[in-house]
């Protein structure tokens, strides 16, 4: 009974979560300028006013660059760490671990306000470096904690097996370790990617006109006028944050066939 | 913090592949972090009390004022009501999850992590088109002539508080059923096998053993209402101003850089005392839990 209730509960609640989701796809088709739903029609005008803005269309590019780069700092940095604060013994190792979990824990206003300060006082604010470097600090914690997390349960009597069949460090680190931790870097990576594509307070405050990122006109738009463009623009993040979901687990699925 | 650190340094000891410099590896992570983030933080701190000349006057005002600890409490008062409907709405959930079969699983983790992926902007927008003044229930409503003219449902603390909670409500149900996944059913049927009725197996094993994961949960979710402002922004009145949202005001508006940083560090000092507070509530409770 409690079961039954608790199922009924849950399928409720999921479609309640889902459903603003739902909709803004649903609006984005609409060939009015209202909102209303179900749409009278269907029609890609708003795709096309997105496609056809300038400065929607290059906030989009400046969201990816950011992204990217954000992620190409994050990740090595980001790994190394985790296998320095897993393999090794220092002083101080609970302090570091502490500290590279930091980002995640304080309120990113806080962060955001203090990068500005801190890149103004260098005359960066506006530039995309300065949100790139701003989002690799975000994001850095989640590669550290995802990578991190496979570390430890790692059974490294595998690793002990190969270098007592002769292999050397390097051997060992390639054939062993590197395909079992591979999927949790690259999880870690793209969630990294997503993060920094939605972030929205710190790119308000560092970014400039010019360097805009998706959210940071989303924001506008939004206090602005609600057209359905917004809706568009909207769609297609869900698509690519399902796009990039989905290609982490094929290629998990894949590297795991290949284990085999 | 103590989860943090938890999650982030392990305990256990011993290597194979243990190298002296291992340690080192953690070094660029420390510079970066050290200039991009913790050396700004400081700045912060130096600016809430240099700005524009040295001393404590942006603090003073935000003590003497009642303004300033208003939109405070207000913003505490909003993510303890979020933290609390959360476990809640989401506790059942959990449960739910536990007895699913793999295929009902996956789509419930894909109904539970499709919001996450949609991301904030875009699931407030929605709330938005659906209640906003040329939102979906209005347009209905008028065009079935049942209002006049739209009726204002955005703009108020309750769609606020909808809304942040229909937001973070996976950010606990994902750690909540890490936690819960893990409790042995066994440990449930042995209580049964006792002759204890379900309501006391449900008090006395399972809800004790699946506090770990409320409080991570409830940690996440109250430290991520805390500095939240975009919904709260976008959704609600003049009487649902946060303090993140003052924040954002000092430097778009008052251009008070002074102050703006006086707000940052009082959210800061404020963020870390409860995740302290609740740090050492949970280790209490998982201490009499064992």
């Amino acid at each position: 009974m409690t079961r039954r209730l608790c199922n009924g509960w849950t399928w409720l609640v999921l479609v309640l979560l889902n459903l603003p989701i739902v909709i803004v796809v649903a609006v984005s088709f609409t060939p009015t300028r209202y909102m209303t739903f179900p749409p009278p029609g269907f029609s890609l005008q708003w795709y096309a006013e997105f496609l056809s803005s300038r400065a929607w269309t290059a906030a989009a590019l400046n969201s990816f660059v950011v992204a990217l780069g954000a992620v190409a700092i994050a990740t090595p940095l980001g790994v190394a760490a985790a296998i320095g604060l897993v393999r090794g013994r220092f002083l101080g190792r609970h302090v570091v671990g502490l500290l590279s979990g930091t980002p995640m824990v304080v309120p990113t206003i806080v962060a955001a306000v203090a990068m500005y300060f801190f890149f103004a006082s260098v005359g960066m604010v506006g530039t995309r470096l300065s949100v790139i470097l701003g989002h690799a600090a975000l994001v850095m914690p989640v590669v550290v904690v995802s990578v991190t997390a496979v570390l430890v349960d790692f059974d490294e009597d595998l690793e002990r097996a190969a270098r007592n069949l002769g292999a050397n460090r390097i051997r060992t680190f390639y054939h062993i370790t590197w395909p079992l931790i591979r999927p949790a870097i690259l999880s870690g990576m793209l969630f990294a990617f997503l993060m920094s594509f939605d972030e929205l307070t710190v790119a308000l405050f560092i970014s400039g006109v010019e360097s805009q990122t998706l959210p940071v006109r989303m924001w506008s738009a939004m206090r602005d006028e609600l057209t359905p463009t917004i809706a568009a623009v909207s769609t297609l993040l869900i698509l690519m944050s399902v796009v990039v979901i989905v290609a982490a687990q094929l290629a998990q699925w894949l590297n795991e066939r290949k284990l085999k | 913090m103590s989860a943090v650190s938890a999650a982030v340094v392990p305990a256990q000891t011993g290597s194979a592949w243990l190298r002296p410099g291992a340690g080192w590896l953690v070094a660029p992570l420390v510079a970066f972090l050290g200039i991009v983030y913790f050396w700004p933080v400081l700045g912060l701190l130096a600016t809430s009390v240099t700005d524009p000349e040295l001393g404590l006057h942006h603090y003073q005002r935000f003590f003497e004022r009642p303004i300033f600890m208003q939109v405070l409490l207000r913003t505490f008062s909003l993510a303890g009501f979020v933290t609390v409907a959360v476990i809640l709405i989401g506790y059942p959930i959990t449960y739910a999850m536990r007895m699913a079969s793999p295929l009902a699983m996956k789509a419930i983790l894909f109904l539970i992590f499709l919001p996450f992926w949609a991301s904030v902007m875009v699931r407030t927008y929605g709330i938005m088109v659906i209640f906003g003044r040329d939102g979906i229930v209005n347009n209905m409503l008028m065009s079935a002539g049942m209002i006049d003219g739209p009726i204002a449902f955005m703009y108020n603390t309750w769609m606020v508080r909808i809304a942040m909670v229909q937001i973070m409500l996976p950010f606990l149900i994902l750690p909540l059923y890490s936690v819960t996944r893990n409790i042995d059913q066994s440990l449930l049927q042995a209580a049964k096998g006792l002759g204890a009725r379900p309501l006391m197996v449900f008090l006395r094993v399972y809800l004790p053993l699946s506090m770990p994961g409320i409080i991570a949960g409830a940690l996440i979710v109250f430290v991520l209402s805390l500095g939240f402002f975009i919904t709260p922004a976008l959704l609600g009145g003049r009487q649902d101003i946060m303090i993140s949202m003052l924040i954002l005001n000092q430097f778009e508006a008052q251009l008070n850089w002074g102050f703006g940083a006086t707000l940052s560090t009082v959210v800061l000092v404020v963020t870390m005392a409860a995740l302290l507070a609740l740090g050492r509530f949970a280790g209490n409770s998982t201490g009499a839990g064992r």
